[in-house]
């Protein structure tokens, strides 16, 4: 394995579900963060728990379809993680 | 440039260093607190140590610059182990951050003058050490090498950033080991704009997404 194929952290794998959802106009059902974030269907029931339970998204019935939207928390976090991992990488620190 | 101007600037850029690390090293740990990375634990302990260094070094400094605005004719011989401790604990906290940092991205004598009839410029001779300031220029020319190449992968202006303040870390260091500390002001300028370098890297991730 290679720096650059790194495993993905705990953190990067939320970073990656909550912009999925933002990129999908801040609502996303449940398949579309599985394919966005490339996770299995266990790991992403896992982690939709915790966004939810951290206040980063939370889960509406739309048309009878379960869809996850994204808190303001969620969005000051993508910005946050953004900017950490801006200055990790001037370090040449690859997440 | 004024024997006093000389002790002030020299204390200016010790602090303005200083500080420019410890904000590095507050990023380092809010970095830390949101990727939950332990590089960035090193990365931040490695500031911390080298601004903390800097700050004792540069609060010794000032002590010098005072004592020189008083217009002392020597200076006195307690100053000697009080300038030579201050070098050594820089020394010391710049090769342990160094070491740090590099440890982050990959995964001296005490010789006391007691001579009183030199002139206080004469205290920058007693303090910089070949030996030491090669080392130091060493590991710092590593880290700029190391962030090179991350550069010319990433692509990352930030990155660049990064890699000229440590080019210029290392040069200042070279500088000393070569000129000795008659290019001292010289060296000064270098770590003064290499530590420009990383400031100038820090204001522009806080503003990324804004």
């Amino acid at each position: 394995m290679t720096a650059k194929q790194r495993y993905r952290s705990k953190m990067r794998i939320c970073y990656d579900m909550l912009r999925v959802i933002q990129e999908e106009g801040g609502e996303a059902g449940p398949t579309r963060i599985l394919y966005g974030a490339n996770l299995s269907y266990e790991r992403l029931k896992k982690y939709l728990a915790e966004l939810k339970e951290k206040g980063l998204i939370e889960e509406v019935q739309m048309d009878g379809k379960t869809v996850y939207r994204l808190t303001d928390n969620g969005r000051m976090f993508i910005v946050q993680f953004r900017k950490m991992m801006e200055f990790a990488r001037a370090f040449g620190m690859i997440l | 440039m004024g024997l006093s101007a000389f002790f002030v600037f020299d204390a200016f850029t010790e602090f303005f260093s200083a500080f420019t690390a410890l904000a590095v090293a507050y990023y380092a740990i809010k970095a830390h607190r949101v990727l939950e990375d332990s590089r960035m634990l090193a990365l931040n302990l490695g500031f911390a140590i080298l601004g903390a260094g800097m700050l004792i070094h540069g609060g010794i400094k000032v002590k010098v610059a005072l004592a020189v605005l008083s217009g002392i004719k020597t200076p006195p011989a307690r100053m000697m182990p009080v300038v030579r401790i201050g070098y050594l604990v820089a020394f010391a906290t710049q090769f342990a951050a160094y070491i740090l940092i590099l440890i982050a991205m990959f995964l001296g004598e005490r010789r006391l003058e007691e001579s009183l009839l030199i002139p206080p410029l004469a205290l920058p001779l007693i303090e910089y050490d070949a030996r030491t300031e090669s080392l130091l220029a060493l590991l710092a020319a590593v880290i700029a090498l190391r962030t090179g190449l991350s550069y010319s992968e990433s692509d990352s202006r930030w990155t660049a950033l990064v890699a000229a303040g440590f080019a210029l870390l290392a040069l200042s260091h070279a500088l000393l080991v070569f000129g000795g500390p008659r290019l001292l002001v010289t060296a000064d300028i270098s770590r003064l704009l290499g530590f420009a370098c990383l400031l100038w890297m820090l204001v522009g991730v806080s503003r990324v997404g804004e």
